[in-house]
Protein backbone atom coordinates (compact mmCIF):
# COMPACT_ATOMS: atom_id res chain seq x y z
CA UNK A 1 0.00 0.00 0.00
CA UNK A 2 1.00 3.61 -0.58
CA UNK A 3 -0.59 6.33 1.52
CA UNK A 4 -1.37 9.67 -0.10
CA UNK A 5 -0.28 12.12 2.59
CA UNK A 6 -0.73 15.05 0.24
CA UNK A 7 -2.26 14.84 -3.24
CA UNK A 8 -0.13 17.49 -4.96
CA UNK A 9 -1.68 20.00 -7.34
CA UNK A 10 -3.25 17.55 -9.79
CA UNK A 11 -2.02 13.98 -9.63
CA UNK A 12 -3.93 11.43 -11.70
CA UNK A 13 -3.54 7.89 -12.94
CA UNK A 14 -2.97 7.78 -16.69
CA UNK A 15 -2.35 4.95 -19.12
CA UNK A 16 -2.75 4.77 -22.89
CA UNK A 17 -6.29 6.04 -22.65
CA UNK A 18 -9.52 5.17 -24.44
CA UNK A 19 -8.67 5.42 -28.13
CA UNK A 20 -11.57 4.32 -30.30
CA UNK A 21 -14.37 5.55 -28.03
CA UNK A 22 -14.59 9.05 -29.41
CA UNK A 23 -17.66 8.22 -31.54
CA UNK A 24 -19.70 8.10 -28.31
CA UNK A 25 -18.30 11.33 -26.88
CA UNK A 26 -15.58 9.84 -24.66
CA UNK A 27 -12.29 11.79 -24.82
CA UNK A 28 -9.12 9.84 -25.61
CA UNK A 29 -7.40 10.84 -22.37
CA UNK A 30 -4.27 9.03 -21.24
CA UNK A 31 -0.79 10.34 -20.45
CA UNK A 32 0.04 13.60 -22.16
CA UNK A 33 3.77 12.84 -22.33
CA UNK A 34 4.01 9.47 -24.03
CA UNK A 35 7.82 9.53 -24.09
CA UNK A 36 8.17 10.28 -20.38
CA UNK A 37 5.54 7.68 -19.43
CA UNK A 38 7.16 5.00 -21.59
CA UNK A 39 10.57 5.80 -20.12
CA UNK A 40 9.24 5.59 -16.56
CA UNK A 41 7.71 2.19 -17.27
CA UNK A 42 10.92 0.99 -18.95
CA UNK A 43 13.01 2.01 -15.94
CA UNK A 44 10.92 -0.24 -13.70
CA UNK A 45 10.59 -3.12 -16.15
CA UNK A 46 6.89 -2.60 -16.87
CA UNK A 47 5.17 -3.15 -20.21
CA UNK A 48 4.32 -0.08 -22.27
CA UNK A 49 0.86 1.20 -21.46
CA UNK A 50 1.05 0.32 -17.76
CA UNK A 51 -0.67 3.05 -15.73
CA UNK A 52 1.56 5.68 -14.15
CA UNK A 53 0.92 8.69 -11.94
CA UNK A 54 0.95 11.97 -13.85
CA UNK A 55 1.91 14.79 -11.47
CA UNK A 56 1.26 18.42 -12.40
CA UNK A 57 3.60 21.23 -11.27
CA UNK A 58 3.49 20.30 -7.58
CA UNK A 59 3.99 16.63 -6.78
CA UNK A 60 2.28 14.58 -4.04
CA UNK A 61 3.64 13.29 -0.73
CA UNK A 62 3.49 9.49 -0.72
CA UNK A 63 4.27 7.14 2.17
CA UNK A 64 5.36 3.69 1.00
CA UNK A 65 4.27 0.93 3.36
CA UNK A 66 6.24 -1.74 1.53
CA UNK A 67 9.53 -1.89 -0.39
CA UNK A 68 8.93 -0.72 -3.97
CA UNK A 69 11.09 0.04 -7.00
CA UNK A 70 10.03 3.27 -8.69
CA UNK A 71 11.15 5.70 -11.36
CA UNK A 72 10.49 9.37 -12.05
CA UNK A 73 10.57 11.08 -15.46
CA UNK A 74 9.25 14.15 -17.23
CA UNK A 75 9.30 17.49 -15.40
CA UNK A 76 11.89 17.95 -12.65
CA UNK A 77 9.69 18.35 -9.58
CA UNK A 78 12.65 18.28 -7.14
CA UNK A 79 12.00 14.78 -5.78
CA UNK A 80 13.19 13.68 -2.35
CA UNK A 81 13.07 10.38 -0.51
CA UNK A 82 12.95 10.93 3.27
CA UNK A 83 14.01 14.52 2.53
CA UNK A 84 17.16 13.42 0.70
CA UNK A 85 17.50 14.59 -2.89
CA UNK A 86 16.98 11.92 -5.58
CA UNK A 87 16.87 12.25 -9.36
CA UNK A 88 14.71 11.51 -12.36
CA UNK A 89 15.67 8.98 -15.04
CA UNK A 90 16.92 6.19 -12.79
CA UNK A 91 15.39 3.26 -10.91
CA UNK A 92 14.97 4.08 -7.21
CA UNK A 93 14.51 1.48 -4.48
CA UNK A 94 12.25 2.56 -1.67
CA UNK A 95 12.05 0.70 1.64
CA UNK A 96 8.95 0.16 3.78
CA UNK A 97 8.29 3.44 5.60
CA UNK A 98 10.02 5.66 3.01
CA UNK A 99 8.42 8.98 2.13
CA UNK A 100 8.53 10.40 -1.38
CA UNK A 101 7.98 14.14 -1.62
CA UNK A 102 8.56 16.95 -4.11
CA UNK A 103 9.63 20.57 -4.09
CA UNK A 104 9.69 23.38 -6.64
CA UNK A 105 9.14 22.60 -10.31
CA UNK A 106 12.54 23.28 -11.93
CA UNK A 107 11.43 22.75 -15.51
CA UNK A 108 8.52 21.24 -17.40
CA UNK A 109 4.93 20.83 -16.29
CA UNK A 110 4.16 17.16 -15.78
CA UNK A 111 6.21 14.51 -14.02
CA UNK A 112 5.59 10.77 -14.15
CA UNK A 113 5.91 8.12 -11.44
CA UNK A 114 5.97 4.43 -12.32
CA UNK A 115 6.20 1.53 -9.87
CA UNK A 116 7.62 -1.90 -10.63
CA UNK A 117 4.36 -3.82 -10.52
CA UNK A 118 0.68 -3.07 -10.99
CA UNK A 119 -1.69 -0.55 -9.53
CA UNK A 120 -5.25 -1.68 -8.92
CA UNK A 121 -7.29 1.34 -9.88
CA UNK A 122 -10.75 0.64 -11.32
CA UNK A 123 -10.93 0.27 -15.07
CA UNK A 124 -13.52 2.03 -17.18
CA UNK A 125 -13.70 1.16 -20.87
CA UNK A 126 -10.45 -0.79 -20.54
CA UNK A 127 -8.43 2.11 -19.09
CA UNK A 128 -7.48 3.29 -15.62
CA UNK A 129 -7.03 6.88 -16.80
CA UNK A 130 -8.81 9.56 -14.80
CA UNK A 131 -11.50 11.40 -16.70
CA UNK A 132 -13.01 14.48 -15.13
CA UNK A 133 -16.81 14.20 -14.99
CA UNK A 134 -19.29 16.22 -12.94
CA UNK A 135 -21.40 13.91 -10.80
CA UNK A 136 -21.09 10.13 -10.96
CA UNK A 137 -17.63 9.08 -12.15
CA UNK A 138 -16.38 5.50 -12.48
CA UNK A 139 -12.79 6.85 -12.61
CA UNK A 140 -13.12 9.03 -9.49
CA UNK A 141 -10.40 7.29 -7.45
CA UNK A 142 -7.91 7.75 -10.29
CA UNK A 143 -7.51 11.37 -9.17
CA UNK A 144 -5.43 11.25 -6.01
CA UNK A 145 -6.82 12.77 -2.84
CA UNK A 146 -5.39 13.21 0.63
CA UNK A 147 -5.76 10.16 2.85
CA UNK A 148 -6.31 7.77 -0.05
CA UNK A 149 -4.52 4.41 0.00
CA UNK A 150 -3.13 3.11 -3.28
CA UNK A 151 -2.99 -0.67 -3.55
CA UNK A 152 -0.25 -2.46 -5.44
CA UNK A 153 -1.16 -5.90 -6.73
CA UNK A 154 2.17 -7.16 -7.98
CA UNK A 155 5.53 -5.82 -7.06
CA UNK A 156 9.00 -6.96 -7.76
CA UNK A 157 12.41 -5.53 -7.19
CA UNK A 158 13.69 -4.06 -10.39
CA UNK A 159 17.42 -4.08 -10.95
CA UNK A 160 18.99 -0.68 -11.42
CA UNK A 161 18.45 0.96 -14.80
CA UNK A 162 19.36 4.39 -16.11
CA UNK A 163 18.16 6.32 -19.08
CA UNK A 164 20.56 7.48 -21.82
CA UNK A 165 21.93 11.00 -21.53
CA UNK A 166 20.41 12.15 -24.82
CA UNK A 167 16.95 11.06 -23.65
CA UNK A 168 17.03 13.20 -20.51
CA UNK A 169 15.15 16.23 -21.69
CA UNK A 170 15.23 19.65 -20.08
CA UNK A 171 12.18 21.66 -21.07
CA UNK A 172 12.23 25.31 -22.17
CA UNK A 173 9.80 28.15 -21.37
CA UNK A 174 9.35 29.13 -25.03
CA UNK A 175 8.18 26.68 -27.62
CA UNK A 176 8.18 26.57 -31.42
CA UNK A 177 5.21 24.49 -32.46
CA UNK A 178 4.80 23.17 -35.99
CA UNK A 179 1.26 23.02 -37.32
CA UNK A 180 -0.74 21.89 -40.34
CA UNK A 181 -3.65 24.04 -41.60
CA UNK A 182 -6.97 23.09 -40.00
CA UNK A 183 -10.19 22.44 -41.96
CA UNK A 184 -11.35 26.07 -41.56
CA UNK A 185 -7.91 27.65 -42.09
CA UNK A 186 -9.02 29.36 -45.30
CA UNK A 187 -11.91 31.12 -43.54
CA UNK A 188 -9.50 33.26 -41.52
CA UNK A 189 -8.53 36.70 -42.81
CA UNK A 190 -4.93 37.60 -43.57
CA UNK A 191 -4.82 39.76 -40.43
CA UNK A 192 -6.12 36.90 -38.29
CA UNK A 193 -3.56 34.48 -39.77
CA UNK A 194 -0.79 37.02 -39.19
CA UNK A 195 -1.87 37.51 -35.61
CA UNK A 196 -1.72 33.78 -34.96
CA UNK A 197 1.41 32.95 -36.95
CA UNK A 198 3.64 35.97 -36.38
CA UNK A 199 3.43 36.36 -32.62
CA UNK A 200 4.60 34.69 -29.46
CA UNK A 201 1.53 33.74 -27.45
CA UNK A 202 1.32 33.52 -23.66
CA UNK A 203 -0.25 30.38 -22.17
CA UNK A 204 -3.05 31.40 -19.81
CA UNK A 205 -3.65 30.14 -16.27
CA UNK A 206 -6.93 28.74 -17.60
CA UNK A 207 -5.15 25.70 -18.94
CA UNK A 208 -5.53 22.04 -18.04
CA UNK A 209 -5.68 18.56 -19.60
CA UNK A 210 -8.62 19.63 -21.78
CA UNK A 211 -6.64 22.40 -23.41
CA UNK A 212 -4.17 25.26 -23.17
CA UNK A 213 -5.83 28.62 -23.61
CA UNK A 214 -3.82 31.50 -25.02
CA UNK A 215 -4.01 34.75 -23.06
CA UNK A 216 -4.73 37.05 -25.96
CA UNK A 217 -7.86 37.07 -28.08
CA UNK A 218 -7.70 37.60 -31.83
CA UNK A 219 -8.57 41.30 -32.24
CA UNK A 220 -11.95 42.05 -33.85
CA UNK A 221 -12.69 38.37 -34.43
CA UNK A 222 -16.10 37.63 -35.90
CA UNK A 223 -17.64 34.43 -37.14
CA UNK A 224 -20.02 35.03 -40.01
CA UNK A 225 -21.03 31.42 -40.62
CA UNK A 226 -21.20 29.22 -37.52
CA UNK A 227 -19.68 25.78 -37.88
CA UNK A 228 -21.95 22.76 -37.63
CA UNK A 229 -20.51 20.58 -34.85
CA UNK A 230 -17.70 18.41 -36.16
CA UNK A 231 -14.96 16.20 -34.74
CA UNK A 232 -11.83 17.63 -33.10
CA UNK A 233 -8.56 16.03 -31.98
CA UNK A 234 -5.91 16.58 -29.33
CA UNK A 235 -3.56 19.11 -30.94
CA UNK A 236 -6.30 21.06 -32.71
CA UNK A 237 -6.03 24.86 -32.41
CA UNK A 238 -9.64 25.88 -31.95
CA UNK A 239 -10.78 29.52 -32.00
CA UNK A 240 -13.83 30.20 -29.81
CA UNK A 241 -16.45 32.64 -31.10
CA UNK A 242 -14.94 35.26 -28.79
CA UNK A 243 -11.61 34.88 -30.62
CA UNK A 244 -9.86 32.85 -27.92
CA UNK A 245 -7.34 30.35 -29.31
CA UNK A 246 -7.25 27.04 -27.44
CA UNK A 247 -4.82 24.18 -28.09
CA UNK A 248 -6.90 21.07 -27.38
CA UNK A 249 -5.35 18.25 -25.38
CA UNK A 250 -6.24 14.64 -24.58
CA UNK A 251 -9.22 15.32 -22.27
CA UNK A 252 -10.92 17.77 -24.66
CA UNK A 253 -14.45 17.21 -25.92
CA UNK A 254 -14.61 15.07 -29.05
CA UNK A 255 -16.69 17.47 -31.15
CA UNK A 256 -16.99 21.23 -31.37
CA UNK A 257 -18.66 24.07 -33.22
CA UNK A 258 -15.67 26.43 -33.35
CA UNK A 259 -13.37 26.97 -36.31
CA UNK A 260 -10.29 24.78 -36.43
CA UNK A 261 -7.35 27.01 -37.41
CA UNK A 262 -4.63 24.40 -37.30
CA UNK A 263 -3.52 20.97 -36.14
CA UNK A 264 -0.23 20.51 -34.26
CA UNK A 265 2.21 17.90 -35.62
CA UNK A 266 2.55 14.74 -33.53
CA UNK A 267 5.91 16.01 -32.25
CA UNK A 268 4.37 19.30 -31.14
CA UNK A 269 1.44 17.52 -29.46
CA UNK A 270 4.00 15.52 -27.48
CA UNK A 271 5.72 18.77 -26.45
CA UNK A 272 2.45 20.26 -25.17
CA UNK A 273 2.61 17.90 -22.18
CA UNK A 274 5.39 20.06 -20.71
CA UNK A 275 3.96 23.49 -21.59
CA UNK A 276 2.66 25.39 -18.57
CA UNK A 277 0.88 28.67 -17.83
CA UNK A 278 3.30 31.56 -18.31
CA UNK A 279 5.20 29.79 -21.12
CA UNK A 280 5.20 31.28 -24.60
CA UNK A 281 4.41 29.43 -27.82
CA UNK A 282 4.82 30.31 -31.47
CA UNK A 283 3.15 28.55 -34.39
CA UNK A 284 4.84 27.81 -37.70
CA UNK A 285 3.15 26.17 -40.66
CA UNK A 286 4.77 22.96 -41.87
CA UNK A 287 6.45 23.62 -45.22
CA UNK A 288 4.93 21.45 -47.93
CA UNK B 1 -18.40 15.02 -50.61
CA UNK B 2 -15.08 16.68 -49.78
CA UNK B 3 -12.06 15.14 -48.12
CA UNK B 4 -9.57 17.34 -46.27
CA UNK B 5 -6.32 16.47 -44.59
CA UNK B 6 -6.45 17.03 -40.81
CA UNK B 7 -2.92 16.70 -39.45
CA UNK B 8 -0.57 13.78 -40.19
CA UNK B 9 -3.11 11.08 -39.38
CA UNK B 10 -6.50 12.71 -39.93
CA UNK B 11 -8.93 12.87 -42.83
CA UNK B 12 -12.13 14.91 -42.58
CA UNK B 13 -14.90 13.80 -44.91
CA UNK B 14 -17.66 16.41 -45.23
CA UNK B 15 -21.00 15.86 -46.90
CA UNK B 16 -23.55 18.64 -47.57
CA UNK B 17 -23.03 21.31 -44.88
CA UNK B 18 -26.53 21.14 -43.47
CA UNK B 19 -28.34 19.40 -40.64
CA UNK B 20 -30.58 16.90 -42.40
CA UNK B 21 -31.35 13.25 -41.80
CA UNK B 22 -30.44 12.08 -45.29
CA UNK B 23 -27.02 13.76 -45.03
CA UNK B 24 -26.46 12.36 -41.53
CA UNK B 25 -27.34 8.86 -42.70
CA UNK B 26 -24.47 9.04 -45.21
CA UNK B 27 -22.08 9.90 -42.38
CA UNK B 28 -23.14 6.84 -40.43
CA UNK B 29 -23.14 4.59 -43.45
CA UNK B 30 -19.55 5.53 -44.26
CA UNK B 31 -18.72 5.12 -40.56
CA UNK B 32 -20.14 1.60 -40.53
CA UNK B 33 -18.42 0.74 -43.82
CA UNK B 34 -15.00 1.85 -42.56
CA UNK B 35 -15.46 0.07 -39.23
CA UNK B 36 -15.96 -3.20 -41.05
CA UNK B 37 -13.59 -2.85 -44.02
CA UNK B 38 -10.69 -0.75 -42.71
CA UNK B 39 -10.53 -1.36 -38.97
CA UNK B 40 -6.90 -2.52 -39.09
CA UNK B 41 -5.67 0.88 -40.24
CA UNK B 42 -8.07 3.14 -38.29
CA UNK B 43 -7.47 4.42 -34.76
CA UNK B 44 -10.64 6.42 -34.27
CA UNK B 45 -13.70 7.76 -36.05
CA UNK B 46 -15.76 10.77 -35.01
CA UNK B 47 -19.12 10.97 -36.83
CA UNK B 48 -20.96 14.28 -36.57
CA UNK B 49 -23.95 15.95 -38.23
CA UNK B 50 -22.55 16.10 -41.74
CA UNK B 51 -18.91 15.09 -41.40
CA UNK B 52 -16.79 12.11 -40.44
CA UNK B 53 -13.34 12.61 -38.94
CA UNK B 54 -11.08 9.60 -39.37
CA UNK B 55 -7.71 9.08 -37.69
CA UNK B 56 -5.60 6.42 -39.36
CA UNK B 57 -2.45 4.70 -38.18
CA UNK B 58 0.75 6.64 -38.69
CA UNK B 59 2.32 6.25 -42.16
CA UNK B 60 1.48 7.49 -45.63
CA UNK B 61 0.53 4.01 -46.80
CA UNK B 62 -2.31 3.91 -44.28
CA UNK B 63 -3.69 7.19 -45.58
CA UNK B 64 -3.65 5.76 -49.10
CA UNK B 65 -5.38 2.57 -47.95
CA UNK B 66 -8.00 4.67 -46.17
CA UNK B 67 -8.64 6.65 -49.37
CA UNK B 68 -9.12 3.33 -51.18
CA UNK B 69 -11.75 2.30 -48.63
CA UNK B 70 -13.60 5.62 -48.89
CA UNK B 71 -13.52 5.59 -52.68
CA UNK B 72 -14.75 2.02 -52.88
CA UNK B 73 -17.71 2.98 -50.70
CA UNK B 74 -18.53 5.89 -53.02
CA UNK B 75 -18.13 3.83 -56.20
CA UNK B 76 -20.47 1.16 -54.90
CA UNK B 77 -23.25 3.77 -54.73
CA UNK B 78 -22.81 4.55 -51.03
CA UNK B 79 -24.23 1.18 -50.12
CA UNK B 80 -25.64 1.32 -46.63
CA UNK B 81 -24.17 -1.23 -44.23
CA UNK B 82 -26.61 -3.15 -42.10
CA UNK B 83 -27.50 -0.54 -39.52
CA UNK B 84 -30.01 -1.46 -36.83
CA UNK B 85 -32.19 1.50 -35.97
CA UNK B 86 -34.01 1.44 -32.67
CA UNK B 87 -37.02 3.53 -31.74
CA UNK B 88 -37.19 4.68 -28.15
CA UNK B 89 -40.20 6.09 -26.27
CA UNK B 90 -39.18 7.91 -23.13
CA UNK B 91 -41.17 9.65 -20.36
CA UNK B 92 -40.42 13.28 -19.55
CA UNK B 93 -41.84 15.36 -16.71
CA UNK B 94 -42.29 18.98 -17.80
CA UNK B 95 -43.52 20.26 -14.43
CA UNK B 96 -42.37 23.67 -13.18
CA UNK B 97 -39.83 22.16 -10.81
CA UNK B 98 -37.88 20.74 -13.77
CA UNK B 99 -38.66 23.38 -16.40
CA UNK B 100 -35.87 25.68 -15.28
CA UNK B 101 -35.99 27.92 -18.35
CA UNK B 102 -39.75 27.97 -18.84
CA UNK B 103 -40.15 31.74 -18.93
CA UNK B 104 -37.12 32.36 -21.13
CA UNK B 105 -38.35 29.92 -23.76
CA UNK B 106 -41.93 31.17 -23.77
CA UNK B 107 -40.59 34.71 -24.25
CA UNK B 108 -38.20 33.71 -27.04
CA UNK B 109 -40.57 31.48 -28.97
CA UNK B 110 -43.81 33.39 -28.40
CA UNK B 111 -45.60 30.12 -27.55
CA UNK B 112 -48.75 30.98 -25.57
CA UNK B 113 -48.41 28.61 -22.62
CA UNK B 114 -46.36 25.69 -21.29
CA UNK B 115 -48.97 23.06 -22.17
CA UNK B 116 -48.66 24.07 -25.79
CA UNK B 117 -44.88 23.77 -25.69
CA UNK B 118 -45.16 20.30 -24.19
CA UNK B 119 -47.55 19.32 -26.97
CA UNK B 120 -45.02 20.52 -29.56
CA UNK B 121 -42.07 18.68 -27.95
CA UNK B 122 -43.78 15.33 -27.34
CA UNK B 123 -44.89 12.65 -29.79
CA UNK B 124 -42.45 13.80 -32.48
CA UNK B 125 -39.81 11.24 -33.50
CA UNK B 126 -36.32 12.76 -33.14
CA UNK B 127 -33.33 11.39 -35.00
CA UNK B 128 -30.09 10.80 -33.04
CA UNK B 129 -27.61 12.70 -35.20
CA UNK B 130 -24.43 12.17 -33.22
CA UNK B 131 -22.87 11.76 -29.78
CA UNK B 132 -20.40 14.33 -28.48
CA UNK B 133 -19.75 17.16 -25.98
CA UNK B 134 -20.07 14.80 -22.99
CA UNK B 135 -19.74 11.01 -22.87
CA UNK B 136 -23.02 9.62 -24.21
CA UNK B 137 -24.55 13.05 -24.97
CA UNK B 138 -26.87 12.50 -27.95
CA UNK B 139 -27.91 15.36 -30.22
CA UNK B 140 -31.58 14.84 -31.20
CA UNK B 141 -33.51 16.71 -33.83
CA UNK B 142 -35.09 18.40 -35.43
CA UNK B 143 -37.72 19.97 -33.22
CA UNK B 144 -40.60 21.78 -34.91
CA UNK B 145 -39.81 25.29 -36.04
CA UNK B 146 -41.93 26.88 -33.31
CA UNK B 147 -39.53 25.53 -30.66
CA UNK B 148 -36.46 27.19 -32.15
CA UNK B 149 -34.61 29.01 -29.34
CA UNK B 150 -31.14 30.28 -28.51
CA UNK B 151 -28.64 28.81 -26.11
CA UNK B 152 -28.32 30.52 -22.72
CA UNK B 153 -25.86 33.40 -22.60
CA UNK B 154 -24.66 32.40 -19.14
CA UNK B 155 -23.79 28.70 -19.07
CA UNK B 156 -24.93 26.74 -16.00
CA UNK B 157 -21.94 25.24 -14.24
CA UNK B 158 -23.91 22.12 -13.38
CA UNK B 159 -26.92 20.68 -15.15
CA UNK B 160 -28.25 17.50 -13.51
CA UNK B 161 -28.27 14.15 -15.25
CA UNK B 162 -31.69 13.60 -16.84
CA UNK B 163 -32.30 17.28 -17.65
CA UNK B 164 -34.05 17.71 -21.00
CA UNK B 165 -32.94 20.73 -23.02
CA UNK B 166 -33.47 22.73 -26.18
CA UNK B 167 -30.94 24.62 -28.33
CA UNK B 168 -31.71 25.83 -31.82
CA UNK B 169 -33.78 23.08 -33.39
CA UNK B 170 -32.06 20.39 -31.37
CA UNK B 171 -33.12 18.68 -28.19
CA UNK B 172 -31.19 16.44 -25.81
CA UNK B 173 -31.16 14.71 -22.43
CA UNK B 174 -28.03 15.23 -20.35
CA UNK B 175 -26.67 11.70 -19.73
CA UNK B 176 -24.60 12.85 -16.77
CA UNK B 177 -24.19 16.05 -14.82
CA UNK B 178 -22.10 18.67 -16.54
CA UNK B 179 -21.89 22.30 -17.57
CA UNK B 180 -24.69 23.27 -19.91
CA UNK B 181 -25.90 26.13 -22.05
CA UNK B 182 -29.10 24.53 -23.29
CA UNK B 183 -32.55 25.77 -22.19
CA UNK B 184 -33.91 23.22 -19.70
CA UNK B 185 -37.57 22.18 -20.09
CA UNK B 186 -37.99 18.95 -18.16
CA UNK B 187 -36.58 15.79 -16.62
CA UNK B 188 -36.33 12.23 -17.91
CA UNK B 189 -36.04 9.48 -15.25
CA UNK B 190 -34.47 6.88 -17.54
CA UNK B 191 -30.73 6.46 -16.88
CA UNK B 192 -28.91 6.88 -20.18
CA UNK B 193 -25.63 5.56 -18.83
CA UNK B 194 -24.75 2.21 -17.31
CA UNK B 195 -21.23 2.95 -16.17
CA UNK B 196 -20.31 -0.70 -15.59
CA UNK B 197 -21.46 -1.95 -19.00
CA UNK B 198 -19.08 -2.68 -21.87
CA UNK B 199 -21.23 -0.34 -23.98
CA UNK B 200 -22.34 2.19 -21.37
CA UNK B 201 -24.54 4.53 -23.41
CA UNK B 202 -28.14 3.89 -24.34
CA UNK B 203 -28.44 5.97 -27.50
CA UNK B 204 -26.68 5.26 -30.76
CA UNK B 205 -26.52 7.47 -33.81
CA UNK B 206 -29.37 6.50 -36.11
CA UNK B 207 -31.84 5.71 -33.30
CA UNK B 208 -35.07 7.68 -33.06
CA UNK B 209 -36.47 9.00 -29.80
CA UNK B 210 -40.03 10.12 -29.00
CA UNK B 211 -41.00 11.72 -25.71
CA UNK B 212 -44.29 11.44 -23.86
CA UNK B 213 -45.33 13.66 -20.95
CA UNK B 214 -45.77 12.32 -17.42
CA UNK B 215 -46.84 14.14 -14.26
CA UNK B 216 -44.92 14.04 -10.99
CA UNK B 217 -46.87 11.01 -9.75
CA UNK B 218 -46.13 8.98 -12.85
CA UNK B 219 -42.52 10.20 -12.68
CA UNK B 220 -42.23 8.65 -9.23
CA UNK B 221 -43.59 5.38 -10.59
CA UNK B 222 -41.10 5.42 -13.45
CA UNK B 223 -38.26 6.01 -11.01
CA UNK B 224 -39.34 2.96 -9.02
CA UNK B 225 -39.72 0.87 -12.14
CA UNK B 226 -36.21 1.80 -13.29
CA UNK B 227 -34.72 0.81 -9.94
CA UNK B 228 -36.51 -2.53 -10.00
CA UNK B 229 -34.08 -5.37 -10.71
CA UNK B 230 -36.43 -6.75 -13.36
CA UNK B 231 -36.39 -3.55 -15.41
CA UNK B 232 -35.11 -3.88 -18.94
CA UNK B 233 -34.49 -1.13 -21.45
CA UNK B 234 -36.38 -3.19 -24.06
CA UNK B 235 -39.56 -1.97 -22.34
CA UNK B 236 -38.85 1.45 -23.83
CA UNK B 237 -38.42 0.24 -27.40
CA UNK B 238 -41.23 0.65 -29.85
Amino acid sequence: MIKVVHSGMYTSVQDDGRVGRQAVGVPQGGYLDLEAANLANWLVGNEEGTPVLEMTLQGPVLQFEQATSIALTGADLSPRVNDKVVTNHTTLHLQAGDKLSFGPCKYGCRGYLAIAGQWTFPEWLASQSYLRLVGENPTATSLLSRGQYLAIAVERRQEQKQSLRELRRVYPRQWDLLIWPGPEYDRFTIEEKQFLLENWHLISQESNRMGCQLSQLIPNYQVTEPLISSGVLPGTIQITNAGRPVILLADAQTTGGYYRFGQLTQTSIQQMAQVKPGDKVRFSMVET
Amino acid sequence: MTIQSYGEQGLLVTFDTTIAIEVNLKVHQLHAHLLSSAKDIIQKLIPAYCSLLIVHKSGDIHRLQLMDAINSWQLNGNTPAQVVNRHWQLPVCYDDIFALDQQTILNQTGIKNWAQLVALHTNVPYHVYMLGFLPGFAYLGKTVDELNCRRKKAVRSKVKAGAVGLAGRQTAIYPCSGPGGWQIIGHCPIPLVQWAAAEPFLFQAGDTVTFFAVDTLALGQWRQRVNDSGFHYKALLQ
